[in-house]
């Protein structure tokens, strides 16, 4: 079972190896494009990153909800309990 | 008006018997062998089940926090070998009007492991969505070209040669003409090649290219040897610093060698086999000694392309018996790949750096694994045993699959 916290340090962990940077460094309120630079082909590998290892698939139209990097912890924690209510 | 005189200044390679020219200089003088049983997968299924891998790679150490998940091997390896290179060179690219400095990298089959393990997932999931996004630009033969132009910022011409085993020497050939032309003035050129992955070693093993003496993998790479069976797949990098004679004299560095001629030929013949007599060969061989302006008697010594497969071997020694004469018995010959064997399209730039350390320390390394004299091919290898010689001028051979021959001429500086 996936708890919220490691869900969001998988996603900071994500991020940083797309920024070749430390986890450390990657604030959860950071904005995807201003403060972390994430350009269109780290989005790719982000939203591959993310379908790959919480199993779900992100459709285009949810990935402009993609701001912060809150936002896309929220966004998986939201579709991993999803998947978890559905299977119980 | 006199054509630009095009030096070496920088040497860095990667390879199964050492990072760096000192360690890579050391082993071969020492004749020690690279190859092993393969490890990166179970090929015990394998016809042959031996290559020469980079085992102790510090990738991590030179791409951390997960660059390296971006870059192929092949990339990898050539990143490596371009910053020693520029290391060697005393070189500082930021200082420099960087469109004037180019790029040439030569690869067989790029990032062969992306293309494997990426099918593979495919293959497994049949789900066209688990194929990563950035498969393609590390898959793709001129990345590892590019990814050294993005780091150092070299602005001048970015170009990737694929011809097979001679990959590397035509990128340096390359290299060699965009300097003279006057389109550059230094050149970062070499070849890398990471393809000990399981579809790569099928093929080669069901072209029957490769050496089956499994149980002693140290002595597979016999080149020029009677009981030769094949070659042994290497992985590597060698990347040169190339520029004019008129610039390294300017930055005070030392020079390693002079570049002195380069030549391109086609045998088209066969896609594989080479042209038994060595009259193409010998062709190519006569072209480059032709466009350095050098008689064919002032040359002592060839890195010979020496794969250790029974053709090549025997129209290489034909070819060089054809073109030299009774002088063929002069020069002294050897094979690196008997140590590191067949790293494809990164063995001719690797050669070419061994030529480079040859004419600056005046010894050959030994041809390693030869046991038994094979009564055709009859010249000197310098079997098993580093010998010193006053070597000023050696030519680098590279032949590859598609009938694609290359040879450079490099001669001590003067």
């Amino acid at each position: 079972m996936m708890t919220g916290e490691s869900i969001e340090a998988r996603i900071i962990a994500g991020l940083a190896k797309i920024k070749k940077t430390k986890p450390e460094t990657i604030q959860k309120q950071a904005s995807l494009i201003e403060d972390l630079a994430i350009d269109s082909l780290d989005t790719l590998d982000l939203i591959f990153q993310l379908e790959e290892e919480f199993h779900i698939e992100i459709p285009e139209e949810h990935q402009l909800r993609f701001c912060t990097v809150q936002d896309v912890i929220t966004y998986v924690q939201e579709r991993v309990g999803q998947t978890v209510a559905r299977s119980a | 008006m006199s054509r630009r005189r095009v030096v070496i200044t920088g040497l860095g390679v990667v390879s199964s018997i050492g990072l760096g020219k000192e360690a890579f200089w050391r082993a071969l003088l020492a004749g020690q062998s690279g190859i092993k049983r393969i490890r990166s997968f179970d090929a015990s299924l394998y016809a042959c089940q031996i290559a020469g891998e980079i085992l102790d790679f510090p990738a991590e150490e030179f791409f951390p926090c997960g660059a390296i998940s971006r870059l192929s091997r092949a990339s990898q390896l050539a990143l490596v070998a371009s910053q020693m290179a520029l290391e060697d060179a005393h070189f500082d690219c930021k200082i420099r009007e960087t469109d004037r400095i180019g790029t040439v990298i030569g690869t067989a089959l790029g990032g062969a492991e992306v293309y494997e393990n990426q099918l593979r997932r495919l293959m497994e999931t049949n789900n066209p969505r688990r194929v990563h996004p950035l498969s393609v630009p590390l898959i793709m033969a001129n990345a590892p070209a590019a990814e050294i132009a993005i780091r150092y910022g070299l602005k001048g011409p970015n170009m990737t040669f694929s011809t097979a085993c001679s990959s590397g020497a035509h990128a340096i050939g390359y290299a060699l003409d965009l300097i003279r032309s006057g389109r550059v003035d230094i050149m970062m050129a070499g070849g890398t090649e990471a393809c000990i992955v399981p579809g790569v070693v099928a093929g080669f093993n069901s072209l029957r290219a490769l050496s089956m003496h499994n149980n002693e993998p140290e002595r597979a790479s016999r080149p020029f040897d009677r009981t030769r069976d094949g070659f042994a797949i290497g992985e590597g990098a060698g990347v040169l610093i190339l520029e004019t004679l008129e610039s390294a004299k300017q930055r005070d560095v030392h020079i390693y060698a002079e570049v002195a001629g380069y030549a391109a030929a086609c045998e088209a013949y066969h896609i594989v086999h080479p042209e038994t007599t060595g009259t193409e060969e010998a062709r190519v061989m006569e072209l480059a000694l032709k466009d350095a302006e050098i008689p064919i008697g002032q040359v002592d010594y060839i890195n010979t392309h020496g794969t250790s497969t029974v053709l090549n071997d025997l129209t290489e020694t034909n070819a060089i018996k054809k073109l030299f004469g009774p002088h063929a018995y002069r020069i002294s010959l050897n094979s690196t790949k008997s140590m590191i064997g067949h790293t494809i399209g990164a063995a001719g730039a690797v050669e070419a750096i061994v030529c480079a350390l040859t004419l600056q320390r005046k010894v050959l390394h030994p041809t390693i694994n030869y046991e038994n004299s094979d009564p055709d091919c009859d010249l000197d290898y310098t079997p098993n045993h580093a010998r010193e010689k006053d070597v000023h001028v050696a030519l680098s051979n590279s032949f590859g699959f598609g009938s694609n021959n290359a040879c450079l001429v490099m001669k001590a500086l003067s």
